[in-house]
């Protein structure tokens, strides 16, 4: 259901691509469909290459479903607050959750709200409950470390979107603990 | 629409390592497009989209033959089970389930090195108190620039509390300057030099009493206030570490100005047993006190104490009880007798450098004359902050109630007292080992017999010693 709409949504992108952009989108979109994601990241990326514009969004909403979220994260692009539409703010939600960044899934999940209907407000609330297990507790100081950790290595990796995600969420926790642990290296290390 | 037709193509094709069929309209730019995406793809791991990109790029260009042997290759190796045992070790620490925790961040480490997991594996291990191998996995994560200075950051705190400063001060040195823990390593290096295995402390300092004798309030109090000198040292020796048996040695002299009937001097020892580290522990300890006045025998106590405390996130429950048997000398042997106290305390660190105490303190002094025997109840706080590397203050303040046991001869009433106490502490540390100190306490007591109300206060100042091996 969700490949469906993602590939209504990408049928209203294929006026703004170029002609050759087009056909990958299209073959993409068809794919994620019929879920063969690897074909459908595959067209998204030579799409991308090819100067479509969200062909970016498209193939990070593919490697959601491929289990990459680290990657996807990546290929969202900077900023982690919600956008236009519900449908790729839950996909982006997911690539947070599955790359361990918590909070920014969380916020992003609570945007989805009944924007993208009810069967996804219903999967957003069961990700949200599953994100407050996770937050019950104070972050350790070793959580904070490690999401610190991941943002140095990121940065070196020169990805820098999932760079600042870490970094991010690493601010954010210690935002949570009493003792603000590293909160001011995590903001340190936003980028700027 | 070439590529239209591929899919078409592709939707029907057998499998993805099966023989590729050649499109009937090559388009070798298009192909370059895909065989580039196959190789980011490969490059990233991801095998079976690495394999749709080189099918589309072989199908589009027969003579490419690098994606034809990219394709040959990766259909050659064995597709791996996708799974995240690091993202459930992660939840399960922060549910303080270290045990599973530690069993998912090794699954994560199974077949590939994975030095974010290794960390996270030796942090719990560490928690768990097992620092064997908490060690063994911190020194795997070591190895590896990303993770390296927490890795070192946690080495240094197991040998810290199994009392290996010599080990500990270098490794948090070596955080100082180049790594985000920053301030924090430059005081647990400085902790670090100053414990150990063997530590000890000494301290000199002068100080004003402005009410020695104790006169009551409204009386004149000339002749009462006078100064003195001190000098205190202690040794304390943890063969193990933190956590295990220890003896303390410790000995005070104060020398007063000019009321020398009140010089007090003491010596003592204590043998005790610590199971446990800083975030949860249990002591008993046995220690005997031999103190003169004056220049006199005073007062020769054996002392027991229990004591065990709980660290929950950033706040920790300790409860103490502690009976010390009193034998007074001379004029003072009716004092003679057994005192028993007991406090729960409950304390929150409001971040790494900040900390509140609360508790609440009972004490029965149980001697051998009623109406000198009494019992104490009341609350009690302190409040502990590091400012800057160098500058520590501490304050301190208690309200006890204290009521009598008996009538006393004489006044015909039970005697009842309240004391009102605050103390007031700041250090300046000088290097690794030199600390200034300077305090300033008070008493208030408040009583229904007007001879023991009073009030004194105490400034001192001193430099410390302090050194660790």
């Amino acid at each position: 259901m969700h490949a469906t709409g993602l590939a209504l949504l990408v049928g209203a992108m294929l006026a703004a691509s170029g002609p050759g952009a087009d056909e990958h989108l299209l073959v993409g979109a068809n794919a994620f469909r019929e879920e063969r994601f690897d074909v459908a990241l595959v067209e998204f990326r030579v799409a991308q290459s090819l100067g479509a514009p969200d062909a970016a969004t498209y193939a990070a909403t593919t490697l959601v479903k491929l289990g990459r979220p680290e990657e996807a994260v990546e290929s969202f692009g900077p900023g982690d607050g919600p956008g236009q539409d519900a449908l790729i703010d839950y996909y982006r939600g997911l690539a947070c959750y599955g790359a361990h960044l918590y909070l920014c899934a969380d916020r992003l999940m609570a945007a989805v709200g009944d924007r993208a209907g009810p069967r996804i407000a219903g999967l957003a609330s069961q990700v949200r409950a599953s994100i407050a297990s996770a937050l019950a507790n104070e972050p350790s100081h070793a959580t904070i470390d490690w999401y610190l950790s991941r943002c140095t290595a990121e940065k070196k990796a020169k990805r820098a979107v999932l760079a600042g995600a870490y970094c991010r969420e690493a601010a954010g926790l210690g935002q949570r603990r009493s003792d603000k642990y590293r909160k001011a290296d995590a903001e340190a290390g936003l980028p700027r | 629409m070439t590529t239209l037709f591929l899919a078409l193509a592709l939707a029907t094709a057998p499998g993805p390592c099966d023989p590729v069929e050649i499109s009937p309209r090559p388009d070798p730019e298009t192909a370059a497009a895909y065989r580039k995406i196959g190789d980011d793809e490969r490059a990233a791991g991801a095998r079976e989209t690495a394999v749709a990109a080189y099918r589309a790029a072989a199908a589009l260009d027969p003579s490419d033959g690098a994606s034809r042997d990219a394709l040959r290759r990766l259909c050659a190796t064995p597709i791996q089970e996708n799974t995240d045992p690091f993202r459930r070790g992660l939840e399960l620490m922060d549910r303080g389930e270290l045990r599973a925790a530690v069993a998912e961040f090794q699954k994560a480490q199974a077949g590939h090195p994975d030095a974010s997991a290794a960390l996270l594996e030796g942090v719990c291990l560490y928690r768990l108190d097992e620092d064997e191998a908490a060690e063994a996995a911190l020194g795997l994560a070591a190895t590896d620039p990303e993770v390296q200075d927490s890795a070192r950051f946690y080495q240094g705190l197991i040998a810290l509390r199994r009392g290996d400063s010599s080990t500990a001060a270098p490794l948090f040195d070596g955080l100082v300057v180049s790594s985000g823990f920053g301030t924090l390593a430059a005081d647990m290096a400085l902790i670090a030099r100053r414990t150990g295995r063997f530590s000890v402390s000494a301290l000199a300092s002068v100080g004003w009493n402005s009410n020695l004798t104790l006169a009551p309030s409204g009386y004149a109090t000339s002749g009462a206030s006078d100064g003195s000198a001190a000098i205190a040292a202690s040794g304390l020796w943890r063969p193990t570490g933190e956590s295990g048996p220890y003896l303390r040695v410790s000995g005070a002299y104060q020398q007063q100005f000019h009321l020398t009937a009140f010089d007090t001097g003491s010596a003592s020892g204590a043998a005790g047993w610590q199971l446990g580290h800083a975030d949860r522990a249990i002591v008993a300890e046995y220690a005997y006190t031999y103190s003169a006045l004056g220049g006199a025998p005073y007062l020769s106590s054996n002392r027991l104490l229990a004591s065990g405390w709980l660290m929950w996130g950033s706040f920790t429950l300790t409860g103490t009880y502690l009976a010390r048997f009193e034998s007074y000398q001379s004029v003072y042997q009716p004092f003679s007798g057994t005192l028993q106290w007991a406090e729960a305390r409950g304390a929150w660190w409001f971040g790494p450098f900040a900390r509140l105490g609360v508790s609440y303190r009972l004490g029965v002094d149980s001697v051998q004359v009623n109406y000198l025997s009494w019992f104490e109840h009341g609350p009690h706080a302190d409040f502990f902050a590091q400012l800057g590397r160098s500058v520590r203050i501490g304050l301190d303040a208690s309200l006890a109630f204290r009521t009598y046991g008996a009538v006393a001869p004489g006044p015909n009433v039970v005697r009842a007292d309240t004391y009102l106490t605050g103390a007031a502490v700041a250090e300046y540390d000088l290097g690794n080992h030199w600390t200034i100190q300077a305090t300033l306490g008070a008493r208030k007591a408040y009583s229904n017999l007007a001879q023991f109300s009073y009030f004194a206060f105490m400034p001192t100042v001193g430099v410390a010693y302090l050194a660790g091996f």
